[in-house]
């Protein structure tokens, strides 16, 4: 798919200036991030404060917080290139969309997925889990992480040029997120028990390969049909 | 071989609606096109169908006698400039075209320090494009005009909100161009002074 050294530095450069643009315009910054830690920090205050039930629902709770969080992050993936006119640009500039789409669900990541996983060390700590079934879940979530933000950057395309598209995006994108969910969350419990979680780990790691294999293809074409 | 451009019975529909009918046009090296009509008349239609932004319903467009969708033409002959001028609000100038410049797979010309420069842009390079005027904006946009070596222009209003002295830069850029042997459509509702318009169409 990328051949040559001069798609690789290109990659980069689309990368790095997705990372800016977001960086600068603060508010897209924090949004999902200040959501994964609020959802997780008002938990226990509807559950329960004890230890021992918070452990047990730990997995599930901050996996549940990744993909939601993660999820308010799509909305913004091509809105304002898309109302400025620079998508319209970087598709003119004869730059493959293959590179545009992957681009986008690096810079996607790396602006909302790694922030989270970082986050969800003291979190996860604070809720009591240990330092065995921390490494799993930090695991779960990036392999899991990487695919929502390449799943997400495909159907944010598919809604390029719409108005209030944030509803939507999570509509579509749910039936796909909910495979990667229920494995995050189980690999998480299943180390919290003494099981091994590694089925788990290789079905998120699998999905991942299929997701960088297949959803470059898909956004390319979703967003030459939006522009069109 | 000399660039040309051949338009063949031209039809676009958004909706159901026709939006472009029937447009024929044949443009040659030093072709200059002013294209004109009212609001909604269908200029940046066709322009985004010369760029192969659109896929248009009906009709062919020829680069060079091949056809665009069955050759392997590319839009690195061609410098677009839309009305939305395509610039991110929350990076400086600089870093708008110096990031076009570099992902381009279009010819260079100028490099983004010199374009700004011919465009009066250079002492506010470091700006955030948020923060400038729509005019400022507008050149900024053209200075892409000036960063590439494109036979073919495609001007989308392009004097919009400028002053008479950048209108005059515009329209000398576009006469050098037009004396360089490239090919131009530059759709307009303004009245367009250049002394190289060789055809106008009007859209209805």
């Amino acid at each position: 798919m990328i051949t040559d050294t001069h798609n690789w530095s290109t990659l980069f450069i689309l990368v790095r200036r997705d990372v800016l643009k977001t960086w600068r315009e603060s508010a897209d910054l924090l949004y999902p991030i200040m959501f994964f830690v609020l959802v997780t920090i008002l938990f226990p205050f509807a559950l329960s404060p004890e230890t021992l039930v918070l452990k047990s629902f730990a997995g599930g709770l901050l996996w549940i917080a990744a993909l939601l969080a993660m999820s308010v992050s799509l909305e913004n993936l091509f809105k304002t290139d898309y109302s400025s006119g620079a998508l319209e640009a970087i598709v003119l500039s004869g730059v493959p969309l293959l590179l545009v789409g992957l681009a986008k669900a690096i810079a996607n990541w790396v602006l909302s997925g790694l922030p989270i996983i970082i986050l969800a060390i003291p979190l996860a700590l604070s809720l009591g889990i240990d330092t065995f079934s921390l490494s799993i879940l930090l695991l779960s979530l990036t392999l899991g992480s990487a695919t929502i933000s390449l799943i997400g950057t495909s159907i944010g395309a598919l809604s390029v040029g719409l108005r209030s598209a944030g509803m939507l995006i999570i509509v579509l994108a749910l039936p796909f997120f909910i495979p990667i969910l229920i494995f995050g969350a189980v690999a998480t419990s299943n180390s919290q028990t003494g099981l091994i979680p590694e089925a788990e780990l290789y079905f998120l790691a699998g999905l991942l390969v299929l997701a960088v294999t297949l959803t470059p293809w898909a956004t390319a074409s979703a967003i030459r049909t939006r522009l069109g | 071989m000399p660039n040309s451009l051949e338009v063949k019975n031209l039809s676009v529909e958004r909706s159901n609606r026709g939006i472009i009918k029937d447009l024929s046009l044949s443009l040659a090296e030093g072709h200059l096109v002013h294209l004109k009509g009212a609001n909604g008349s269908g200029k940046t239609t066709f322009l985004r169908a010369l760029a192969g932004l659109i896929d248009p319903s009906h009709g062919e467009i020829f680069w060079n006698e091949k056809n665009i969708n069955e050759s392997t033409f590319s839009q690195s002959n061609l410098n677009y400039v839309s009305h939305s001028l395509g610039l991110a609000e929350e990076l400086t100038t600089l870093e708008n075209l110096s990031f076009l410049r570099t992902i381009s797979r279009k010819a260079l010309n100028k490099t983004v320090e010199a374009s700004l420069e011919t465009m009066n842009l250079k002492s506010f390079q470091d700006y955030r494009v948020a923060i400038l005027s729509a005019g400022q904006k507008q050149r900024a946009s053209l200075a892409q005009l000036l960063m590439f070596n494109c036979p073919l222009w495609l001007l989308d209003e392009p004097f919009n909100s400028l002053d008479a002295e950048s209108c005059g830069v515009i329209e000398s850029l576009i006469d050098d161009h037009m004396s360089n042997g490239g090919i131009a459509i530059v759709a307009s509702h303004q009245k367009f002074q250049s002394s190289t318009v060789q055809q106008v169409v009007e859209l209805k």
